[in-house]
């Protein structure tokens, strides 16, 4: 028997549909439906996190404003000795089960804490920039990259895809619906259409 | 608008970061008495000139960085992580 | 030096304005005072006028490293209140604002006091109950305080947002006798009060260096020469830890940057001065019709005297949020001001470790309402060698032996007061 579908952090104005400015290119926006797992490792265990990372997923922990992307999964490097394992929902907690943990290593569910909107299309970095203090301009932010920082007063990560460009924003799921109606209002100039979640 | 350069995060905005004052205070033994302490938290050189500082990369990271800023005319002069130790220009 | 009247007004009219005099004199330094007072801002002035009127000392020089008026009693909002929680500021605060009911028939010069009343919005039960607390604890010190509610807010500043989704205004506690004051009328007004009982008021005149003989002061070094005193006191807020080190001195403080702002002027919106409770921001209107405005600290040590951006944005996002139809408005001056924070937020008026040596500082955001109880404290400290009971316990000593007076219950933090 599987659990109910959880709510999405987004709120009832996630509705899916074609909004804003008509014409052009809209910004696509798609809420990931994920596990999510922060792996921390404690003093010089961080070749310990490593390979129970690769055990369980087959993902390799990238470095310092790095992103590892193996299809539809990623490991974030968050900070110092901390990183964040995404991949599609299955089981809840199953992953972070999988990874296990021990004495010198933290293994914290996210699944419910945090979330992950996809936004891509070629608008999709002028709509953050509105936003973002941090430079986003491909030559210093290519895909695979990650920074976290502060977007309407809300923690995010921004997380570089492709060029298109796509980004994964991972977000605090309190925060999503108030993240959302700044994204709207951001991205209603260019155009935007809101997919069901995926 | 102050840029810090976090070792970790790169240069970012001030907006992400949290103040934590003065870096130099070294918290005395638990043993220590009374003066120790008061030194510890209320003497401070507060300098017209470079400072030693502590910054929190609050929305970043969330390291704590040691920063070399001038309090006159704000210029940073190093970021280094929390364990470095750091020199200060003199005044 | 004459008398300012309404008869003198008339008569320069009809002379075209010819008969006007300095209003205080220009003098070089003498070899020796009774005191020398260092720093001719506010405080500074004051407590040399004070010294002259209160205890006949008048054989004062005040030594100021430019011009008078240009530190911080030009650089504030112009706020004046005893609106404090604990006894120790509020008792203190309440002797300033009584001072400043009277200040202009005692100075014979018009400083502009305009009790329009002060208003501490509050925005959730909790913040009701401390506002409520914090009245209780003014009216039992004999202080007017009134808890309002958010009609009889809305009655007295209709243009505040009553409905913001985050923050909606449910009342206020009110101080009717607070409001505002003059600030450049102030210096001009104790620097010619004080000149007038026989203060030297020595302008460009910088101090490089405090002289001691033993444990105890006995004059300073400055840009114009050694001046001897056998009592000197510092009211440099901003430099305070600066000047005391000059006589081997260490004061708990350090110096943080505060911003202000003004708008365009607009024809009378806001009657009176109003706080924002759901974040550090105060407004009131200038006679001028600019709306007079200012938040928090910068957050972080500094001596630049100029503000930066992320700070003024938040404070204009704070305006906005209580008062919107500031967003339609144009700010036309912003500056900043280096403030003495001390590590509970209340300032010290105290002797020090040095014998003959006085500090008065640690005046964080609050030092222009206090300017003249500050000086009639600090008179009294210096001429007497002892605190008044009024500041007897704004002591450096209070942070070693567990005193602190913490206001706003922040702790050890001086960027946090």
């Amino acid at each position: 028997m599987s659990a109910p579908d959880r709510l999405s952090p987004f709120g009832p104005e996630a509705k899916p549909g074609r909004h804003g400015a008509a014409g052009g290119t809209p910004v696509l926006m798609t809420e990931r439906k994920v596990d999510i797992v922060q792996v921390m490792a404690g003093r010089d265990a961080n070749a310990k996190a490593a390979n129970l990372v690769k055990d369980a997923t087959g993902l390799a922990l990238p470095g310092p404003r790095k992103v590892e992307i193996a299809g539809d999964a990623m490991a974030i490097w968050i900070q110092p000795s901390g990183w964040l394992v995404i991949r599609p929902r299955g089981e809840e907690g199953a992953l972070a089960k999988k990874l296990g943990g021990s004495d010198d290593i933290a293994v914290v569910d996210q699944g419910h804490g945090r979330c992950v909107l996809r936004l891509t299309g070629a608008h999709a970095g002028e709509v953050l920039a509105k936003g973002s203090r941090v430079d986003l301009h491909p030559r210093v932010f290519p895909p695979g990259s990650v920074a976290t920082t502060s977007i309407d007063h809300i923690t995010v990560m921004i997380v570089k895809l492709d060029a298109v460009p796509s980004f994964d924003l991972v977000l605090p799921s309190n925060f999503a619906e108030a993240f959302l109606d700044w994204l709207r209002m951001s991205a209603a100039e260019f155009g935007y259409e809101i997919r069901p979640a995926a | 608008m102050l840029r810090i350069d976090c070792p970790w995060c790169g240069t970012r905005d001030e907006a992400e970061f949290k103040y934590g004052g003065d870096a130099t205070a070294k918290r005395p033994p638990a043993e220590g008495d009374g003066a120790a302490f008061y030194e510890f938290v209320y003497d401070r050189g507060n300098p017209k000139g470079w400072h030693q500082e502590w910054w929190h990369h609050v929305a970043g990271c969330r390291q704590w960085l040691k920063v070399v800023r001038h309090t006159v005319t704000h210029e940073i002069r190093s970021v280094a992580k929390a364990t470095d130790d750091v020199t200060v220009p003199p005044a | 030096m004459s008398r300012y009247s309404v008869f003198r007004l008339f008569r320069e009219g009809l002379r075209n304005q010819t008969g006007w005099t300095r209003a205080w004199r220009d003098p070089d330094p003498k070899p020796a005072y009774d005191v020398i007072i260092i720093g001719g801002g506010g405080h500074g002035l004051a407590s040399a006028y004070y010294l002259a009127r209160e205890h006949g000392i008048t054989n004062v020089a005040v030594l100021e490293r430019g011009q008078i008026g240009l530190g911080n009693v030009g650089r504030n909002t112009t706020i004046v209140r005893s609106n404090y929680l604990f006894p120790e500021n509020n008792l203190f605060y309440e002797k300033s604002l009584q001072l400043w009911e009277g200040l202009e028939q005692d100075l014979n010069f018009n400083v502009m006091m305009s009790q329009r009343g002060v208003i501490n919005l509050y925005h959730s039960d909790s913040q009701r109950d401390a506002y409520a607390r914090r009245g209780n604890s003014m009216r039992l010190n004999g202080i007017d305080a009134e808890l309002l509610d958010r009609e009889q807010v809305r009655a007295l500043v209709p243009v505040l947002d009553f409905d913001n989704a985050r923050f909606p205004i449910q009342g206020g506690l009110i101080q009717r006798r607070g409001g505002t004051a003059r600030h450049d009328a102030v210096a001009w007004g104790l620097a010619r009060g004080a000149d007038r009982l026989g203060v030297d008021i020595i302008q460009n005149c910088e101090v490089t260096g405090i002289r001691r003989e033993g444990d105890r002061v006995v004059g300073v070094e400055t840009t114009r020469g050694y001046i001897a005193a056998p009592k000197i006191g510092i009211a440099v807020a901003g430099h305070t830890t600066q000047v005391a080190s000059m006589a081997g001195v260490r004061i708990p403080i350090e110096s943080h940057l505060l911003q202000a702002f003004v708008s365009e002027a607009v024809k009378p919106v806001l009657d009176h001065v109003v706080t924002f409770g759901a974040g550090h921001f105060y407004i009131s209107q200038s006679d001028k019709g600019g709306l007079v405005f200012g938040g928090g600290l910068d957050g972080y040590n500094s001596f630049a005297q100029r503000g930066t951006l992320p700070e003024a944005e938040h404070v204009i996002n704070e305006g906005v949020a209580l008062m919107p139809l500031l967003s339609r408005l144009r700010v036309l001056r912003q500056w900043a001001g280096v403030m003495d924070m001390t590590f509970d937020g209340t300032p010290l008026i105290c002797k020090t470790p040095v014998r003959g040596l006085y500090v008065n500082g640690g005046w964080c955001y609050g030092g222009f309402k206090a300017v003249p109880g500050s000086g009639w404290c600090f008179a009294h400290t210096v001429a007497k060698d002892e605190p008044h009971a009024l500041n007897a316990a704004m002591t450096i000593e209070r942070f070693r032996d567990g005193g602190m007076i913490d206001e706003k219950g922040a702790g050890p933090f001086p960027w946090l007061h």
